[in-house]
């Protein structure tokens, strides 16, 4: 039963309203009172991306799991249902126990990508809570965060009391630990909560923690950061990520939902992290080092997945799939395991080469649906410079080997505005696109298709173009027209993601925390849902910034020094400083450095921080 | 940046259907925001959580053979759900829902299971009528409804005595014009209390056309009554 009829009065009201009822398969309902602690799960997207999550759904498993933990989930509501609540003066409430968020001790943010930053403004103002940690009382609950967008966490500083930086398996548990450490139960209970800077004194011990109010920002004239230092004694100099050194055992009772999620599908995590060195790849940096999921618990993990959740899709997730060990051995067993179900394997991230082709050919059996990869630049003298180490003979051989098995359709995914490129690294895409292309109709006549997807680079913090501008505008104009005159073939199509939508992201990705009002402001201005075309408003932003004094171009368009202090270095992604300046460096003189499972190693510093890589 | 597809040889392995069970089913509160494809998946979900050997259809993308009765409208519980389910090997009632049963999440419950010939028409033709049962309260709004039975009974007496009830509903983004009267079979109060009432509605349901309840209660002029629906009943012809 809904407990409250106001809700069932606006559900009727609103696109989809399964996204708000909960009680899905797996899904997790416990005692309220029973609880210690009370957690709020928040996604700041959807449902339907939320879901498609494997972080958010690996949380949730695991604090369910913690005795004396009570964990529910909230994602932020689309536009015409927190209109509705706003209307009706309604909470935001969670899934589960439809609870107001407020009644919760500790609401947990993913953020996975800048451009839903407003959303968590929007979710905290709809419950009730204060977007600024200032402006909270002691009654509010704890805001909290962790996820990629941690790894530059200062755009955000103003909103969360703390930031969790790195892998959440281990933390979740400390920082609960740590809530119970401080002597304090629940509201719900009448016990009163813990005084936040208590709690955050101890929280702040905890590896992998970051209480951004016990640091002291300071800045030169011209904006640039001149020193990030602790203001508490509690405060360490600098946060470093969090991992887990080996792999918990994979989630396979994840929640099922009822509305379609955009991966609608069972997943299972087979590798972490990625040795390949691509430079502009944030997640290269902060999944490091690698570790694998034996075939055995693959396949156990499989069984199980199914079991529990009845999908007919599984996925093997990883950044990179083909170079799993024994990803052969993995993708044979299943599919000689369920050759007599019905059951679909996808195998996301392909490496460019025909081994790929292959095991896409072993898991199709006879279908053709659809094959990926990512050459990313047009040109081998970009490649070097991205460090994506793939030839034009790679990617024909890939193109021969699949248009050769009964392909008729490939994507490819390139990037434009790289760090130093030119318009001919541009044509090159175009070269590069032809030949995939004609190689088609080669092997399949007039029905071979090649579907480009060309995005703008956004240079992000803890990689080694986090020095690196974006290109501006006027540029990136021009070389989308170079894509769009010489891909006018049959066969071919090309699309592309708004460049204004990647200028924002360029400014949050590398943001320091005067960001933070104007992040604050445009929210007020009625930004929310950002990463949604049909919602961003490029606009409001410009206002916003212009308001707080603010230059995107500042912040995405500048080159940085080698020597500038960065907003974000008192955070240690795990990989040295040193060893991004030198692939920096390496990348300007076209150089590239090889993947040190094959190439040795050139000390990235993960063995010395966690003696594995 | 993910591709899928399915095993193909599979395709020969799976015979024809070769069972074919009639479930009547209730939708409770829980799962009543639902649309009609969450409850397919729902259904398809459980059925392979319970292992019951399901007939896929063949094709490029192959998926379960199931038949609803007749969807059911957002926000709308029922106790009277029908669903044909179609098998690639035979299994007994009692065993089908031995293993169902505990896949089923809350607010779905198996009332009857039976089976059908293979070779009976498909389940939607066979609908011919929806019982529903309309709950609100009247506390409060007696400025448009009159709480009083006798009262009551007298609009629901004009609205069927009515030769034709021209309303508009939007499809496919146009507003169409339709007449809601021969949709409407009986309507009745079925309970009454002081502040509180529930009408009873007989409407056609069909491949062809269908009546709304909530169509019903505007025709009376009760539009913007907040009202609980309940299918009670289907009947097949």
């Amino acid at each position: 039963m809904l407990p409250d009829p106001r809700l069932d009065a606006i559900l009727s009201l609103v696109t989809r309203p399964a996204r708000y009822t909960g009680h899905e398969w797996n899904s997790v309902r416990q005692d309220w009172e029973a609880a210690r602690v009370h957690i709020a799960l928040a996604y700041p997207d959807i449902y339907e991306v939320g879901m498609s999550s494997l972080g958010h759904l690996i949380l949730y498993d695991l604090l369910n799991r913690v005795p004396g933990v009570l964990c529910e989930r909230v994602y932020a509501p689309w536009v015409d249902m927190a209109d509705q609540l706003r209307q009706r003066n309604l909470p935001l409430f969670s899934l589960e126990s439809h609870r107001p968020l407020r009644e919760f001790d500790i609401i947990g943010f993913s953020l996975p990508y800048e451009l839903n930053y407003t959303n968590v403004l929007e979710m905290l103002d709809l419950a009730g809570i204060p977007p600024l940690t200032a402006r909270r009382g002691p009654e509010d609950p704890l805001v909290i965060a962790g996820g990629t967008c941690a790894y530059n966490p200062e755009p955000l500083a103003d909103f969360f009391d703390l930031f969790v930086i790195g892998e959440g398996e281990e933390v979740a548990v400390d920082l609960v630990q740590a809530y119970w450490d401080a002597g304090l139960g629940p509201a719900a209970l009448g016990r009163r909560r813990p005084h936040r800077r208590d709690y955050l004194q101890r929280a702040a011990g905890i590896d992998g923690v970051y209480v951004p109010s016990f640091y002291r920002v300071s800045y030169h004239a011209d904006g640039r950061v001149a020193a990030v230092v602790p203001a508490t004694p509690e405060a360490r100099p600098v946060v470093t990520k969090r991992i887990v050194p080996t792999l918990p055992r994979a989630i396979s009772r994840p929640v099922v939902p009822y509305v379609e999620a955009v991966h609608d599908r069972a997943m299972v995590e087979i590798q972490r992290g990625c040795t390949r060195g691509c430079r502009f790849c944030q997640a290269g940096t902060i999944y490091r080092p690698v570790r694998e999921r034996s075939k055995e618990e693959v396949l156990s993990t499989v069984e199980e997945l199914l079991a529990n959740t009845g999908y007919d899709e599984v996925a093997l997730v990883s950044l990179s799939s083909t170079d799993h060990s024994d990803i052969e051995g993995i993708v044979s067993s299943l599919v000689q395991r369920y050759r007599k179900d019905v059951l679909s394997i996808s195998l996301p991230s392909l490496r460019v080469d025909a081994f790929s082709v292959r095991l896409a050919e072993m898991l199709s059996q006879g279908k053709r649906p659809g094959l990926t990869f990512a050459p990313e630049a047009g040109t081998q003298r970009l490649r070097d410079v991205i460090n994506k180490n793939v030839t034009a003979d790679d990617l024909a051989a890939t193109a021969q080997a699949a248009f050769g098995r009964g392909w008729h359709s490939l994507k490819l995914y390139f990037m434009v505005g790289l760090p130093t490129e030119s318009q001919e690294d541009v044509q090159g895409i175009v070269d590069l696109v032809l030949n995939v292309c004609e190689i088609g109709r080669r092997e399949q006549g007039g029905r071979a298709r090649v579907n480009v997807s060309v995005a703008t680079f956004v240079p992000k913090a803890q990689t080694a173009f986090q020095w690196s501008a974006q290109d501006r505008s006027e540029s990136l104009e021009a070389k989308l027209s170079i894509l769009q005159r010489g891909l006018r073939h049959r066969g071919v199509h090309l699309s592309w993601h708004d460049p204004q939508t990647s200028l924002l992201e360029a400014v949050l990705s590398r943001g320091d925390r005067r960001l933070g009002p104007a992040i604050y402001r445009a929210w007020q201005l009625g930004a929310r849902f950002d990463a949604w075309s049909d919602q961003f408003n490029f606009g409001i932003w410009q206002r916003a910034f212009e308001e707080q004094g603010l230059d995107p171009a500042f912040y995405a368009h500048r080159e940085r020094d080698l020597q500038e202090t960065l907003p974000w270095d008192h955070i240690d992604a795990g990989v040295d400083r040193e060893c991004l300046q030198e692939e920096y460096r390496k990348a300007l003189r076209g150089e590239v450095t090889l993947d040190c499972r094959e190439g040795g190693c050139y000390s990235c510093g993960s063995r010395t921080r966690y003696g594995v890589c | 940046m993910l591709f899928l597809w399915v095993p193909d040889e599979v395709w020969g392995m799976l015979g024809p259907a070769v069972q074919r069970l009639r479930l009547a089913f209730s939708r409770g509160e829980e799962v009543k925001y639902l649309g009609h494809l969450d409850l397919t998946r729902l259904w398809v979900r459980a059925l392979r959580r319970a292992r019951l050997p399901l007939y896929y259809s063949h094709g490029y993308s192959p998926h379960p053979r199931l038949s609803f009765a007749a969807p059911l409208a957002v926000g709308i519980t029922s106790q009277a759900e029908l669903l044909d389910v179609y098998l690639s090997r035979r299994v007994s009632t009692h065993y089908f829902l031995q293993a169902v049963v505990p896949q089923l999440p809350s607010g779905v419950d198996v009332l009857r299971v039976e089976e059908v010939a293979l070779s009976a028409p498909a389940l939607q033709a066979l609908v011919s009528f929806a019982e529903y049962q309309v709950t609100f309260e009247t506390l409060g709004l007696e400025s448009i409804i009159p709480d009083d039975p006798s009262r009551i009974s007298e609009c629901i007496t004009a609205l069927l005595s009515c030769a034709t009830l021209p309303r508009e509903r939007l499809r496919d983004g146009q507003l169409r014009a339709y007449d809601l009267r021969p949709l409407v079979v009986d309507l009745w109060l079925d309970k009454w209390a002081p502040g509180r009432a529930t009408l009873g509605m007989r409407l056609v349901t069909g491949s062809q056309a269908a009546g709304r309840p909530e169509e019903v209660l505007a025709a009376l002029g009760w539009a913007d009554v907040t009202a609980s629906f309940h299918r009670t009943r289907l009947v097949l012809s």
